[in-house]
This record gives structure tokens, sequence and C-alpha cells, in this order.
């Protein structure tokens, strides 16, 4: 399980760097996320290199969500057209801010940061 | 056409695609790989081609889940007709019988976007299939679970 961190002012990226995110490294992702976001601010989830999801991959990306606990809201960057159609069918797509790519997604953070 | 999965087996035509996967979750997502590149050769499009990966994807991780219990080194049989109503699938595995002798009923979890702390981490599965399929016929024949389904064009 590939993934990185890219701390900002008041936010950080978590970058998955595998290109499915799913049931077979579902729980790997779920560590992986809680490790590098155990302090901090918001998150964006950059979902670039992500080509496929599936449901437990969207299972994952729900549970380090709700990990981040009530105080810190998460984003979600990059959606290839698979994982978004995932997003669609599932109504997910109400639940998480949705940005085309990771720098509209950094660009929105810094903004309200900025406020 | 009717029915391929549904029709006896030394009436119907060979498959366009032909997987013989063994059971495991890293084994799937290869295979799910190759069945991408089989589909497309066999003439399926990009869009057509998403929806398998994400039906596939979530009935042959249930049948590792749920009809092997995470035994790894057991059959998975995956054949698809490429058609131009979409792609007739046929799943077979010797696992476990389904819950109720049928497939899930598949209903979309509620999302409630004012009470993050209770949004759903699963169940999603097979309301993504139940949403993207057609035909769904299930048998339990010679203990092995038949699974057949249209995902349309």
């Amino acid at each position: 399980m590939n993934l990185s961190y890219t701390p900002h002012t008041s936010f950080g990226v978590v970058s998955v760097e595998e290109n499915r995110l799913d049931a077979s490294i579902a729980i790997q992702f779920k560590d992986a996320f809680r490790s590098v976001t155990a302090d901090g601010g918001d998150v964006i989830l950059d979902l670039t290199s992500v080509e496929f999801l599936d449901s437990s991959g969207l299972g994952a990306i729900v549970a380090v969500y709700k990990g981040l606990g009530p105080a810190r809201h998460m984003a979600l960057a990059g959606l290839q057209p698979p994982v978004e159609k995932v997003m669609t069918l599932t109504r997910m797509n109400s639940v998480f801010a949705i940005f085309p790519s990771l720098d509209q997604a950094i660009a929105a953070a810094s903004q309200t940061a900025a406020e | 056409m009717s029915n391929p999965s549904g029709a006896r087996a030394a009436e119907r035509p060979v498959p366009d695609v032909q997987r013989r996967i063994v059971s495991g979750t890293a084994q799937v997502r290869e295979a799910l790989d190759q069945v991408r590149l089989d589909c497309a050769g066999a003439g399926a499009d990009d869009a057509l081609n998403t929806s398998a990966q994400i039906v596939l994807a979530e009935v042959l991780n249930n049948v590792v889940e749920h009809a092997y219990l995470y035994a790894e080194g057991h059959p998975i049989d995956v054949s698809i007709w490429v058609r131009e109503d979409g792609l007739w699938c046929e799943v077979v595995d010797e696992g476990r019988v389904m819950p109720d002798g049928t497939p899930p009923a598949g209903i979309m979890p509620d999302i409630d976007v004012s009470a993050p702390g209770t949004l759903p981490e699963g169940g999603f599965g097979w309301a993504m299939v139940r949403r993207m399929t057609r035909d769904i016929e299930y048998a339990r024949q010679n203990s092995r679970n038949h699974l057949g389904f249209l995902i349309p064009a």
C-alpha cells in the first residue's frame, strides 16, 4: 500500500499511490491513512492515481473520514470516471466536497483557511 | 437473445471471455485487469467495461469473502458473452450456498449527510450489483453456485 502525505498550512494532502483502492488493500489503506493524519487539520484525499474503487475501498474511505472526528473535514480530489461512478451510485458524492483536480482542491482549502 | 447462462450447456455458445480465478482478494484484483483487457478485445467499449469492472469486483469479492470465507486456492470460473445488449456474465464457484438460497436484495444503504458519524461503511456491494445489472439468476447445482446476469450496454 503506497500512500504519501504532504502537509500544508492548515490542512494536509493524502495521496493514494495505487491504481486500485479495493478489497485487497482496504485495511492497509485505513492503517496508513490513520498514521499519517494522526495530527493535523482538514484532509484532502487525492485519488488522482486511483483508476478503480470497489465497495471495500469506498467503505475504507468512509471509515477514515469518520475516524477524523466531527471537527475535521475531508475533501476528495482527482476522481477518475469509474471512481466517480461508484461515488454517484452510492450517493457518497453528497457527503464529500469533490474537486476535479488536486490543484483545485488545494486552492479551495487555502482560500477557506485564509478567511 | 436469451440469457446464455440460463441455457443448457450443450446448446449455448462458447463464451467470448473465460477465466478461471483462484480464490483470494489479490487474485481477484489481477483477474479483473485481465478481464478488462479480454472484454475490450471482444468489443466492449469503455463505459461498459467500467460497469463490468465494478460489478465483477463485487461479485468476485463476495465469492472470496462469503462463499469461500477467505480460504485461498479454490476455483472461481468467469464466463462472459459480449453481445449488442451488453455483457452476459456467469460466475461459478464451489463455495457455500448463498444465504436463504437467493442473492441478497441489495438495498442501497441510507446516508444522512447531517450525521457523518452514522455513515454506513458497508452494504454497498450488492446494492451496486442490483443497480447495474438485469436478469440476475442464481442456481445451486452439484455443490456449485451459478450466478448469471446481464450488464446492459
